[in-house]
Parts: structure tokens; C-alpha cells; sequence
């Protein structure tokens, strides 16, 4: 008996040095030569033939979205780099509730996942495992990345693991509009039958253009008569006379608190001169609550606004007889059938003479959408081959739709891609996720004066924001990027995190819906979140952020 | 959709022919009457709504306009989703799944029930106690992906009926039903004209059987045609979708972000179109079902309620 145990073992130890002896021979150098690999020209061929390598990518891909074995795009970067590469493609949510079961399945992974979605836990938990390789090791071999890397000190810093190492690829699209979702529009037609009739004084019919600048009192007043006058003429009292999404990430309540001195975002975390900080324990945040509490009691302020979703609020806005006054979002094309009759507002004049805006943390730049398998025979080829989709025209390509298909074959006068027209019956958006995968690209404000056409949207929201937002940023106020944290942060984070933004959240709603809050409540409040944590959380953001502004200071 | 529990059962009223019943017994009548309108109002509301809904603008059913009646009558939502191919493959899968899937089940639930149900089976207390345990204990859902990865049946559409091949609990109702339906009579009598086991089985117990396999096809019918579970797990060739699945693709896509999820524009719009095909598509896919439910309801005095809570 004993023998037979001693035969097996030593059979199964053999068979498993038989299996890494295998597994270790196919990532020879000698290997890549035979294959004529080669990195240095971005733009010729990375192996020498079609079919030599092959490579599994799991993907998740829009429900809207080609297969991406079929797409365009992808069949010319195959033409293009002869590297083949077989799309494991996935529904978004299916993907969602498989991620950690293919993650479990060890002898099945991929060599990669695109679209990965990986978080900082994730990303420290698979790398420690060895499970994910780490990126920055072939740099060498990804000249388009590594020279965004040393152009970028502020991606490569947010992109490194506490480790050191980077393990994920970005995706960076930026157009300088996501931290300032919110712009203040008025129905200008209204506030003209309000001057006609004399309710108005204060204002003249030649004020009533873009960039009219309101104190709050005088907004207060025209917000009052909105409520009590019949401004749609049909004889009910259904005029909202302003309305936005309560903590939505566009169209939210900031800015109405920016008007009093706080550098508000719906996540109430600013970096203010380098120090992070929590808006939701000033002074004027107090102030701004117990204003704004009394504009939702007066019925100036939509109740709605408090629980509606996005699309509830944009539906208000398609009634057939307008009930909109003045709303926050980032267009009034979107949210209203008549943009004509409103008017955008420069921020609203606090009591003490200021204009601001706070900035929001929506990241342009996110990590962890690439990752590549330990197991991936040649990471060296598949990475060069990532690497392609950095190169501008193929970013464009792969987040907007194929030259051929959705852009025109010549180029402008400029040397830009022109775009074909929308072909009949399809939104621009469904043309656009059936042809592009989305993922990892680099579009960032050189790309856009280069290379590729902004959408006429976008444009319109730039130089909207440029005359109405951006100028009146509070001062001192940045974004809080995307920063790394460790495991170790992470674990604190998540018992306090979730505590912490519940309890303002539901402090907040509360007082805006029910009337305000008296000083021995704040005073609770405030005591409340130094128990559940806020200083601890303060102190991890602060040493996230110095370790990211750390990053960025040895690589520039 | 549940349906099961959309089926009120009214109390049976006492026919008073002989006695004239007296004020108290009216009044009281009467609110059994009303409430019960009432009950059947709260249920069948929201299947109402869903109708209405379904061919009313979107935006109409946003603004809250929409209770009553249909407001802005289009069938746009209907039209944009039998637009979609995905639809009629989901459909044709899950037709396929539903009864093929089915067809097994009964395979193996009737006859093991009427195993379990009889007292001469050997070992039979160990096999009651080995189904039992899977009753309350799972592996978790990791464990049973790398089984079903082990077994090679992941991206195969077989995983959307073997698996699921048999119901412990339905195997119980089918047993209780043989303990207290077929009387021991009747087999001793089988047994006396010269048939043996599989003999009894095929021509004695089978077909006195009609009200339980009408049960027992309602109940797993119903939960191939709703599961989805095992489709997003295990399957991603969308050719090899169900219908539930294809649908929940097209209405959550809007939940999703996946860092890849587009612009505000592109959510939005997915949003308007699922907020367009959320009712149209509820309907879609339970109709079907509705339509099996009354061929099979009337064995449901005596299979369902017998078999189950005798």
C-alpha cells in the first residue's frame, strides 16, 4: 500500500515538473525572433506572418455593439499588426456577475481582459497573487504608452500600485468638461412676460442673454413668481420653477451651494491649495442648508428633485405645455423641447458678492481597464499590440467607429478625420457603440487640436462652460484625482466610507426637505461624523493624495 | 413574473337557498365582498398598468400622466422590439430550452417520486436523506462554476438543462401525491394479474398521474421560461441566449458602466430606449405563459394542493 502512495506521488510530481518544464519553454527569446516580433516601428507589422500567434481576450461589450471578432476596427489592427486575436466577447452584465467566478477558475483564464473594470482591491489582490503581470516591465515594448507616460507624470502616478508596479492600462479621454457638470439655465421667456408686466423691475428685456448675472435674492424673487403665477397659461399650477437630480453626477444641487462660499461636489470632497477636504462640515454649509431648506419649502425648488432619476427629470422637460422655470444640467438641449427660450446664467451672486463653482471628481483618466495574464505566453507581443491603440487615429477609431464607416476616408484640409453623416433611422449613439468598442484610448487636448474633430455637443458645452463655469472656480479648488490605495487603506476605507456618506446623505435630505437645521443638530452632526470616522478618512485621503503628487514630482 | 401567487382563491359562499340570511350575515357578506374586490384590484392593477404603459409614450409614463388609460397611443416600443433579432433567436432558445428542459424533468421527477413514494424501495431512507441535504446546503456559486467548468459545459446551452435536471423539492410533491393518491389496493391488485414493477408502473400509476405531470410541466415550464441565472453565467454566444436574458441585456445595459460605458449622451439614450421597451417587453415574454396557464389550471385542485399540503 505504502509503496503505491510513493508511485503516485512521485507520478504526479513528475507530471506537474512536466507541466511548468512545458509551459516555460514557450517564452524563450529565441521565440520571438523566430516569429519576427518587433516593437520599435508603431506602424509596421509586429509579427512577421498572419497566424503565428494567437491571443484569447475576454471583453465585455455593450449590448448594442457588433461582435468584436466581426468588427472593423479590430480586423484592420489584425491587417495591420498580423497579431490574431480572438474576442471572447461577454454581455456587460453578465460580465458583472462573472468577474470573480472566471477570476476562480484557474485553468481557464484568458491571456487578458479588455474592458476588465478592476478596482484598486482587485488589482492589489490579483497582482500580489501573481495572477496579473506587471505592465510597466514591458514599457520598452509600447512606445506609444511609454511616451504618454513620460509626457504624463500625473497618469503614470495614478496608475501605480503601492507596489510600485503599474498592472492596468487607462482609458483617458479629455475634454476639460467633467468637473463642471452643472450649468444654470433660465426660461427667458417667462422672466420677459414677468418684466412686461412690471412684476420684474430689476431687470430690463436686454438683459435677458447668455451670461445674465442674479444674486440669490433677486433669483429668490423671479423663482417666487414662477411658483405663483400662471406662466404657461393653462391654468393649473404646474410650474416647477427650478428642478435638477439631487446627487446625480450632472444637473446636481453644487452649485447652489458654491453660491455660498463651498466648493461643492456631490461627493462633498474637494482638494482646496493641496489639502482634502470634506465641504460638509463648513461653516457655509451649514449657511446654504438652511437657505436652500427654505426654498424647498416655499415650493421654489422641485421636491421631486430629491428622488427623481435622470430620465424622470428629462421627461419634465418634454411636457407639452413647458412646466421648467430654470433647471441645472449641462445642455438645454437635452432636458427641454424649446432650448431657444431659455437662457444660460453665469453662477448666481452669493450674499457676500461672490460668484463660484465647485469642481467635481469625475476622473477623465480610469485605470484599470486592461489587465494581462501570467500565463500569457508572449505578454511582450500582446502588449506591443495594446499598445497600437494609444496611436491617436487608432484611439479615435476604436472609441468613435472605423475610417470606411463612420469616418471618411480623406482626411480634412487640417489633416483631420472627418466624420461620414449618421446613416438614416440610428441615433448617433447607437451608430456609434455598434462600430466602437470604447476601451483604452488617449484623446487629450492635442489629440482634439490634431487629430480628431470634437463632437458639435461637446464643443457647445466647452464654450458654454469656458464663458459660464471654468472662470468662476473657487479658488484653490481641484479635483481629487483617482489615486491609489493600499490594502490596507482600502479595508479602513470600506467600514468607514459607507457610514460616513450615508449619514451626511440622509442629514442633508433631511434638512433640505424638512425645513432646515437648528445649530444643536449641526452640532451633533458634526460630532456624529468625528465617531464615525471622518478624520481617519481625512488623514487616508491626504497620504493617498501626497503619495499620488509624490509619484508625479519623481517621474517629471 | 411570478404567476403562481397571482391567483386568488375566493372563499366559497354558502349557498343560502333554504334560510333568509339575516342582516348580520349580509353586512358581513358584503365587506367579505368588498374586500375581496379590493384585493383583486391591488393585483390586477399593476398587470394593468403594465398594458397601458406598454403602448403610451414614454415620456407620458415618466411625467406620471399615465394611470387610467393610455396616454399618446404608440406602438413604438412593440415595433422597436420586434425590431431587434435578438428577440426571435431568445425566443426560439428559450423555446427549445423550455421543452427540452421540461421533457427531462418529467423523465426524472415522476419516476423518482414514485420510487421514493414507495416503502419496499431499498436504501430508500439514505436516498431521501442524500436529496434532503442538497435541499439546504449548497456549495456556493464559485464551487459550482468550476464543476460546471470541470465538466466542460461552460459556453455550452447544455448548462441550461442538465443541470437543472431535477427538482428535489418537486420530487418531494410528486411523492406525497403517490402516498396519498394511488391506494395500496389498487397495485396489490396489478400485482395479482402478473405485473411486475415497471408493468405497474407504465400502465396502473402513469395514467392516473394526469393531475401531478400537469403540475410538475406548469412549475418547471414556468422556471426554465423565467431563469436567466445560468445564461449569465455560463453562457456568452449571444445565439445561445434565452429570451429573459436578451431582454435584461437590453434594459440594464443603461445600470451599467463599465468605465467603457460611453457618454452621458450614450446612457441616456440607452436609457429612453429600455424606459421605451420595459413594459412592451414584460408582456413579450410572459405571455406565453399565460397563455399555457388556464390548459393546466383545472388539475390544479388535485395535484397542487393535494399533493403539496396533505
Amino acid at each position: 500500500m505504502k509503496k503505491i502512495a510513493c508511485f503516485l506521488t512521485i507520478l504526479i510530481a513528475s507530471a506537474l515538473a512536466a507541466c511548468s518544464a512545458a509551459t516555460t519553454t514557450t517564452r524563450d527569446a529565441s521565440a520571438l525572433a523566430l516569429l519576427g516580433y518587433q516593437y520599435e516601428d508603431p506602424q509596421a507589422p509586429i509579427v512577421a506572418a498572419k497566424g503565428t500567434v494567437h491571443f484569447d481576450i475576454l471583453s465585455s461589450k455593450n449590448a448594442l455593439a457588433d461582435d468584436y471578432n466581426d468588427m472593423a476596427v479590430f480586423q484592420a489592427l489584425y491587417d495591420m499588426t498580423n497579431v490574431d486575436v480572438n474576442w471572447v466577447n461577454l454581455s456587460e452584465s453578465s460580465y458583472v456577475a462573472r468577474k470573480n467566478l472566471i477570476m476562480a477558475d484557474k485553468e481557464n483564464y484568458p491571456d487578458a481582459i479588455y474592458h476588465a473594470g478592476f478596482s484598486d482591491k482587485e488589482i492589489i489582490q490579483y497582482s500580489t497573487r501573481e495572477v496579473i503581470l506587471p505592465i510597466d516591465e514591458y514599457l520598452d515594448y509600447m512606445p506609444n504608452f511609454k511616451s504618454i507616460l513620460e509626457a504624463r507624470p500625473d497618469i503614470r502616478s495614478i496608475l501605480t500600485s503601492p507596489d510600485g508596479h503599474i498592472y492596468s492600462l487607462p482609458r483617458v479621454e479629455e475634454m476639460g468638461l467633467l468637473a463642471y457638470p452643472n450649468l444654470l439655465f433660465l426660461n427667458k421667456v417667462w422672466v420677459a412676460e414677468l418684466i412686461a408686466s412690471g412684476d420684474v423691475d430689476f431687470l430690463s428685456q436686454g438683459d435677458l442673454v447668455d451670461g445674465l448675472d442674479l444674486t440669490l435674492a433677486e433669483f429668490q424673487e423671479i423663482l417666487t413668481l414662477f411658483k405663483t403665477t400662471d406662466m404657461n397659461h393653462n391654468a393649473k399650477a404646474d410650474e416647477i420653477p427650478l428642478s435638477f437630480v439631487y446627487q446625480n453626477w450632472q444637473g446636481n444641487q453644487s452649485d447652489l451651494f458654491a453660491a455660498f462660499g463651498v466648493p461643492e461636489n456631490t461627493d462633498h470632497r474637494t482638494v482646496l491649495d493641496g489639502t482634502v477636504t470634506i465641504t460638509a462640515v463648513m461653516d457655509q454649509f451649514f449657511e446654504a442648508t438652511n437657505f436652500l431648506a427654505d426654498w424647498v419649502t416655499a415650493g421654489l425648488i422641485d421636491k421631486e428633485a430629491f428622488s427623481q432619476s435622470q430620465d424622470a427629470f428629462l421627461a419634465k422637460g418634454k411636457a407639452a405645455q413647458q412646466k421648467l422655470g430654470a433647471f441645472y444640467w449641462w445642455e438645454s438641449e437635452t432636458v427641454v423641447t424649446n432650448p431657444g427660450d431659455y437662457i444660460c446664467l453665469d453662477p448666481l451672486i452669493g450674499s457676500d458678492g461672490n460668484q463660484y463653482v465647485g469642481v467635481s471628481n469625475n476622473p477623465e483618466i480610469s485605470k484599470g481597464n486592461f489587465v494581462i495574464f501570467s500565463k500569457c505566453a508572449f505578454p511582450e507581443i500582446l502588449l506591443t499590440y495594446m499598445d497600437r491603440f494609444y496611436d491617436p487615429v487608432v484611439s479615435a477609431q476604436i472609441n468613435y467607429g472605423p475610417i470606411g464607416t463612420v469616418y471618411e476616408e480623406e482626411r480634412d484640409e487640417n489633416g483631420m478625420l472627418v466624420q461620414k453623416p449618421i446613416p438614416e433611422g440610428m441615433t448617433a449613439d447607437e451608430f456609434r457603440l455598434k462600430n466602437a468598442p470604447l476601451g483604452l484610448i488617449y484623446l487629450s487636448y492635442e489629440q482634439w487640436e490634431n487629430v480628431v474633430n470634437m463632437e458639435p455637443r461637446a464643443k457647445l458645452r466647452l464654450e458654454r462652460l469656458a464663458a459660464h463655469a471654468t472662470p468662476f472656480t473657487y479658488p484653490g479648488a481641484t479635483p481629487f484625482p483617482n489615486v491609489s490605495y493600499t490594502l490596507a487603506e482600502i479595508n479602513k476605507l470600506a467600514t468607514i466610507e459607507m457610514n460616513l456618506y450615508d449619514y451626511v446623505y440622509q442629514s442633508l435630505t433631511d434638512w433640505l426637505l424638512n425645513g432646515g437645521v437648528s445649530q444643536a443638530q449641526w452640532d451633533d452632526y458634526k460630532a456624529m461624523l468625528s465617531n464615525i470616522g471622518l478624520d481617519e478618512a481625512l488623514d487616508i485621503y491626504q497620504d493617498a493624495y501626497d503619495r499620488y503628487l509624490a509619484t508625479q514630482a519623481t517621474w517629471s | 413574473m411570478r404567476l403562481l401567487s397571482t391567483s386568488p382563491t375566493l372563499p366559497k359562499k354558502k349557498k343560502s337557498g333554504r334560510m333568509k340570511d339575516p342582516l348580520s350575515d349580509k353586512i358581513f357578506y358584503a365587506f367579505d365582498i368588498l374586500l375581496m374586490l379590493l384585493l383583486a384590484a391591488i393585483i390586477v392593477y399593476p398587470l394593468y398598468f403594465i398594458v397601458i404603459a406598454s403602448i403610451s409614450d414614454p415620456d407620458q409614463v415618466l411625467n406620471g400622466n399615465v394611470y387610467l388609460y393610455p396616454v399618446q397611443v404608440t406602438l413604438s416600443g412593440f415595433r422597436r422590439l420586434l425590431d431587434e433579432e435578438l428577440i426571435w433567436t431568445g425566443y426560439r432558445n428559450t423555446i427549445i430550452y423550455t421543452v427540452v428542459g421540461t421533457a427531462l424533468n418529467i423523465a426524472m421527477t415522476i419516476p423518482t417520486g414514485w420510487a421514493l413514494s414507495r416503502k419496499n424501495l431499498p436504501a430508500r431512507k439514505f436516498v431521501m436523506w442524500f436529496f434532503i441535504i442538497t435541499l439546504f446546503f449548497g456549495g456556493g456559486l464559485v464551487p459550482y462554476y468550476l464543476l460546471i467548468s470541470k465538466l466542460g459545459m461552460v459556453e455550452s446551452p447544455l448548462v441550461l438543462i442538465i443541470p437543472s435536471a431535477m427538482s428535489v423539492w418537486n420530487v418531494f410533491m410528486t411523492k406525497a401525491y403517490y402516498e396519498s393518491n394511488i391506494p395500496e389496493e389498487l397495485l396489490e391488485a396489478a400485482e395479482i394479474d402478473g405485473a411486475g414493477e415497471f408493468r405497474k408502473f407504465f400502465s396502473v400509476v402513469l395514467p392516473i398521474s394526469k393531475a401531478i405531470i400537469a403540475v410538475m410541466v406548469l412549475f418547471y415550464a414556468v422556471g426554465h421560461w423565467n431563469s436567466y441565472f445560468n445564461a449569465l453565467i455560463f453562457i456568452s454566444d449571444e445565439r445561445f441566449y434565452p429570451l429573459q436574458l436578451v431582454l435584461k441585456d437590453i434594459l440594464i445595459t443603461a445600470e451599467v458602466t463599465s468605465g467603457a460605458g460611453g457618454s452621458v449622451d450614450t446612457i441616456l439614450e440607452q436609457m429612453r430606449i429600455a424606459n421605451q421597451i420595459k413594459y412592451a417587453s414584460i408582456i413579450v415574454s410572459s405571455l406565453p405563459i399565460i397563455l399555457l396557464y388556464p390548459f393546466i389550471q383545472k388539475f390544479f385542485d388535485k395535484g397542487f394542493l393535494v399533493g403539496t399540503f396533505k
